[in-house]
């Protein structure tokens, strides 16, 4: 008896043993630097600092480097400008000799660091912009993000094919890289699949807009869906208009737009209920077994869950990854070649991976927004 | 509305009366005699109206009485010897009395109702000497006894209470028409004319106050299951239904002599006035009472009843061996007497012969073929020609009562049919040069845990259907939803494909749901009384074990099933960007054969694929799965 129990106690103690995460790393006392690019200030602050706050929330859970190194950040405030973006890199690569950069800018800042960072050799991931040309002028800037071509492929080859919507109206902000290059992508694909643009609306940035008047003259022409990659200030402008009116048509915002509404406008979420939005995550999405830690260490914080943290998260993550991989003192060559390996990184919800371009394979999202949540209409790999 | 009607009638009232009371209605005294019916009442206390009757009854044809049961009756006893009518004013406690014959409970009405001139006839019921006006009851006769008003709760925890302890003993009932019933029972119950209990709401439609005769019902549960089903039925029970619960035997005679085994007290009103044996005859037209509007409108329709005897659901003279002075068991015993026609049906279908043969033969070739055709109609076909049900069935019941006979013959011809399937796809299998593997068979490959349940359910519905003439043609169904033929198809057909695995996955289905048909069948044959105890212990044990043991592959793939089903559910929101190329997944469907994952699904695109895309997608599928997986898609295009 005493023998059988012996061996159950053996059994038991194996199998704790098999099934435990692997042994705490403690730490080495060596540092790895690491830069921070962000809009912290200025109208952009939100996503500079919804993102940031990813990264903190990353570290927090995990500093350390497989080899007990520890991570530590070097963050510089671009105020969601180009030039400082410019001065900001220049600062981190000469001054503090940083191992690697994350990028949290949009698309115009990142594009301008993008056209000087061949001289600096350093790896530059951008988390959040979007736009192809990121990656053009520079072979050191590596995209997180699907971006925005695939953004306005998948969206027009979703409302073509399969919401079978052959009208359309677009809404755009011309003062916005990111904003222009999605309307036109957009159009010139939707145009190629046979669709409709019934108007292409340039949003003015300055003086006001009378919303009801180009409602009423965008009604006329019957669009059954209306494409805004513009500004929360707009989209929420437009769908208040909407909700006014009796008519209804769909309405398809882009990646973030959901978080900006929550996080800078704090508007009222029922106004854009039902619309379709395009987007890095969804609130039903599968989270891979790293999603699952980060993101039940978000709920114990009570933290809002936001596509900005989200990318940060996933930057931080891929970025360590990356470093992982590399022996100290972790060249930056390394560290570049890494960021764009084959095997990719594990994220929130799915696999990345990075070609050698730099450009992203990252899942993307058509969601439904209910409730302030995005919910999964299609999932595309 | 009728009620109404029958209280607008005029009334007439007699014209003098005599009060006979006690201490306890001396109150009523006063009351009486001023009534506003115009009767002149004189008055008299009981036991100087015993001591000498004919000098209060000098030109009395109305005595009113108010006074306890046992003085009641005395009066009644008089009425029949002095012609005298009688009216009632019942005592507060009598309430089994008030209800019995309608009385009133208010002074005022109770007196108007005694006061009524030309009281109905009645009936009166003796048992040995002793006036029967409300019931009787020998031994144990749970509820049936109780009021028909009780609630829920306190019904069935009466219901529980009065059947600890209870036994089954022997009874003789002997009707006037010489007719003797020996049965096993818990106690019986003579009626007069009650309604207030659930004995009475039994017979509700059949009883009167003039009929002539007695009712006496029998309380005999067979065992736990009878019993709660009795308790059911009887507290659903509306007068509509007309056939008697379980266990619940009901005669009907002028004069009926009961005999028990051992000597029991029998209760009458209330009051344990004698024993057993005890005979109770019926006095016609006995006494002229006044009673209730309603039975007296009962009265006025009533009849001479026939003698009725209604015992097939007490044990006869062969199962009073088993039940009689043993504890009530659970299931009940059930004699091959008592079921003759399924026991002879059962051993019909254990039976080899030249039908079974041919049927086999032409159930598995349409089986096959249906299969090979992937047509569910051809199969359907096959699965309602094909006739391994009944053998299963019959050991089920061979297994249960250890009847070696049924068994072994059941089992040859399981055997026989199995190999006779197995032959025959295998020929057909061979036959064909092209070996497709289609849907319909693939189907038939991965049993789960829900084939097994599939495969109990029907099993209690076989044995349920076989159980009941009414039902039988149920069995059809049973077939269609158990499909036992085509899966022994697919077996057949894998191994004329020398294909093992195919083999045993689909004979796998056939055993899951054989063992779960047999051991299901058992169960449910237990349940519905057809053997006391399970005998075949061993067997049956065997099967368990065997059904425990396919359970484990079965656990298996039901989880591989779930996780399929998942994947399927998942890859329906599913789209893939290949090389700018958008792809639209729709009709997934995921099966799993020998160890791997196979994809069948529609691709929905506007672009050309190249075999660089579908590599790429195959890929991206392929990371989501652990096993290695095959796709077969069907390109459809977006123009």
């Amino acid at each position: 008896m005493k023998k059988l129990f012996n061996i159950i106690l053996l059994v038991f103690s194996l199998s704790l043993f098999l099934g435990c995460d692997k042994p705490p790393v403690t730490k080495s006392g060596l540092k790895v630097k690491v830069g921070v690019i962000a809009p912290l200030s200025g109208e952009r602050s939100v996503m500079g600092k919804g993102a940031l706050k990813g990264i903190k929330i990353a570290r927090e859970i995990n500093s350390l480097l497989d080899n007990g190194d520890e991570i530590i950040f070097v963050v510089q405030d671009d105020e969601g400008k180009s030039t400082k973006a410019i001065s900001a890199l220049d600062h981190l690569v000469n001054k503090e000799k940083v191992s690697a950069i994350l990028l949290l800018s949009g698309s115009d800042s990142t594009i301008a660091v993008a056209k000087v960072a061949n001289k600096y050799k350093t790896p530059i991931l951008a988390t959040l912009a979007t736009n192809p040309e990121t990656i053009k002028h520079s072979q050191y800037v590596s995209q997180l993000a699907f971006d925005d071509a695939t953004q306005a492929l998948v969206a027009a080859l979703f409302v073509r094919d399969e919401l079978f919507i052959k009208k359309v109206a677009i809404f755009n902000n011309p003062d916005s890289v990111y904003s222009s290059y999605l309307a036109a992508e957009f159009k010139r694909q939707f145009e190629l699949l046979g669709g409709e643009i019934t108007d292409f609306i340039n949003l003015q940035e300055e003086g006001p807009t009378d919303f009801e008047k180009l409602i009423t003259e965008v009604e006329r022409k019957e669009p059954e869906l209306l494409y805004l990659p513009v500004n929360a200030k707009a989209t929420l402008a437009i769908a208040n208009e909407l909700n006014s009116y009796s008519w209804s048509p769909m309405a398809m915002v882009t990646d973030g737009m959901l978080s900006n509404v929550i996080e800078a406008h704090n508007g009222d979420l029922s106004l854009i209920n039902g619309m379709l939005a395009t987007d890095l995550y969804s609130n039903d999405m599968e989270l891979s077994g790293y999603g699952e830690k980060m993101l039940e260490y978000i709920r114990n914080s009570d933290l809002d869950v936001t596509t900005h943290m989200l990318t940060g998260i996933e930057g931080y993550g891929l970025l360590i990854n990356a470093i992982n991989h590399c022996e100290a003192p972790y060249s930056r060559v390394c560290i570049q070649q890494e960021i764009r390996s084959p095997d990719g990184f594990m994220g929130i919800s799915g696999n990345i991976i990075i070609d050698a371009k730099g450009k992203a394979d990252h899942t993307l999202f058509i969601n439904t927004i209910e409730d302030g949540e995005m919910i999964i209409r299609v999932k595309v790999n | 509305m009728k009620k109404e009607k029958i209280q607008e009638k005029e009334r007439s009232y007699v014209s003098s009366s005599l009060f006979i009371y006690t201490d306890e209605s001396q109150h009523l005294v006063e009351k009486i005699q001023g009534n506003d019916f115009a009767t002149s009442i004189s008055a008299a206390i009981f036991s100087d109206f015993i001591e000498n009757p004919e000098h209060f009854l000098k030109n009395i044809t109305h005595v009113v009485v108010s006074s306890v049961l046992d003085d009641v009756k005395q009066i009644l006893n008089l009425a029949m010897q002095h012609k005298f009518s009688v009216g009632l004013i019942p005592l507060e406690s009598q309430k089994k009395l008030i209800k019995s014959l309608e009385l009133n409970t208010d002074a005022d009405k109770a007196i108007e109702q005694a006061l009524r001139q030309d009281p109905p006839l009645m009936d009166l019921i003796i048992c040995n000497g002793t006036i029967l006006l409300s019931r009787a009851s020998i031994g144990r006769i749970p509820l049936l006894d109780e009021s028909s008003d009780l609630g829920f709760f306190d019904f069935f925890t009466k219901a529980i209470n009065k059947f600890k302890g209870m036994k089954l003993l022997k009874f003789s009932f002997t009707t006037a028409n010489d007719k003797k019933i020996i049965t096993a029972a818990s106690g019986c119950m003579i009626l007069q004319h009650s309604k207030d209990s659930l004995a009475a709401r039994l017979i509700s439609s059949d009883n009167s106050v003039r009929d002539g005769s007695i009712s006496l019902i029998i309380s005999s549960p067979f065992s736990i299951i009878d019993y709660l089903k009795f308790l059911i039925q009887a507290w659903r029970r509306s007068s509509s239904q007309k056939k008697l619960p379980a266990g619940i035997g009901y005669i009907k005679s002028n004069k009926i002599l009961i005999e028990s085994g051992t000597e029991l007290s029998v209760f009458i009103d209330g009051n344990n006035e004698t024993h057993t044996p005890v005979q109770c005859e019926t006095i016609k037209d006995a006494i002229r009472i006044n009673i209730g509007d309603w039975l007296v409108k009962e009265s006025e329709n009533a009849t001479i009843a026939k003698e009725r005897i209604r015992t097939d659901n007490l044990p006869d003279q062969l199962e009073l061996v088993k039940s009689v002075d043993k504890k009530i068991p659970f299931f009940s015993y059930a004699s091959e007497e008592r079921f003759r026609d399924l026991f002879k049906s059962l051993r019909d279908d254990a039976k080899i012969n030249s039908t079974y043969i041919v049927l086999m033969l032409l159930s598995t070739s349409l089986a096959a073929f249906g299969l090979y055709l992937n047509s569910a109609a051809v199969i359907i076909g096959a699965m309602l020609l094909a006739p391994l049900m009944s053998p299963i069935v019959s050991i089920s019941m061979g297994l249960l009562r250890h009847d070696n006979t049924l068994f072994k013959d059941s089992a040859k011809k399981i055997v026989l049919g199995i190999g006779l399937a197995l032959s025959t796809s295998m020929v057909i299998a061979l036959m064909f040069p092209h070996k497709p593997v289609t849907p319909e068979m693939l189907g038939r490959l991965n049993p789960t845990l829900l084939d097994l349940a599939v495969a109990i359910l029907s099993g209690i519905a076989a044995a349920y259907s076989k159980s009941f003439k009414e039902v039988i043609q149920s069995l059809a169904g049973v077939a269609i939803a158990v499909a036992l033929v085509p899966p022994l198809a697919v077996a057949g057909i894998g191994l004329g494909q020398a294909d093992l695995g195919f083999f045993l996955q689909a004979f796998l289905l056939f055993f899951t749901n054989l063992i779960g048909i047999i051991l299901a069948a058992t169960i449910t044959f237990r349940i519905l009384g057809y053997s006391s105890v399970l005998r075949n212990k061993r067997g049956f044990i065997f099967v368990a074990l065997s059904l425990f043991a396919v359970s484990i592959p079965l656990y298996l793939s039901y989880e591989r099933i779930v996780d399929t089903l998942v994947h399927q559910k998942k890859m329906e929101k599913e789209r893939f960007l290949i090389n700018d190329k958008y792809i639209i997944i729709k009709n997934v469907k995921i099966t799993y054969y020998q160890n791997k994952n196979i994809i069948d699904m529609d691709i929905l695109t506007r672009d050309q694929l190249t075999r660089f895309d579908m590599d790429k997608l195959k890929n991206k599928i392929q990371s989501r799965f652990g096993k290695k997986i095959f796709i077969r898609t069907r390109v459809i295009n977006i123009l």
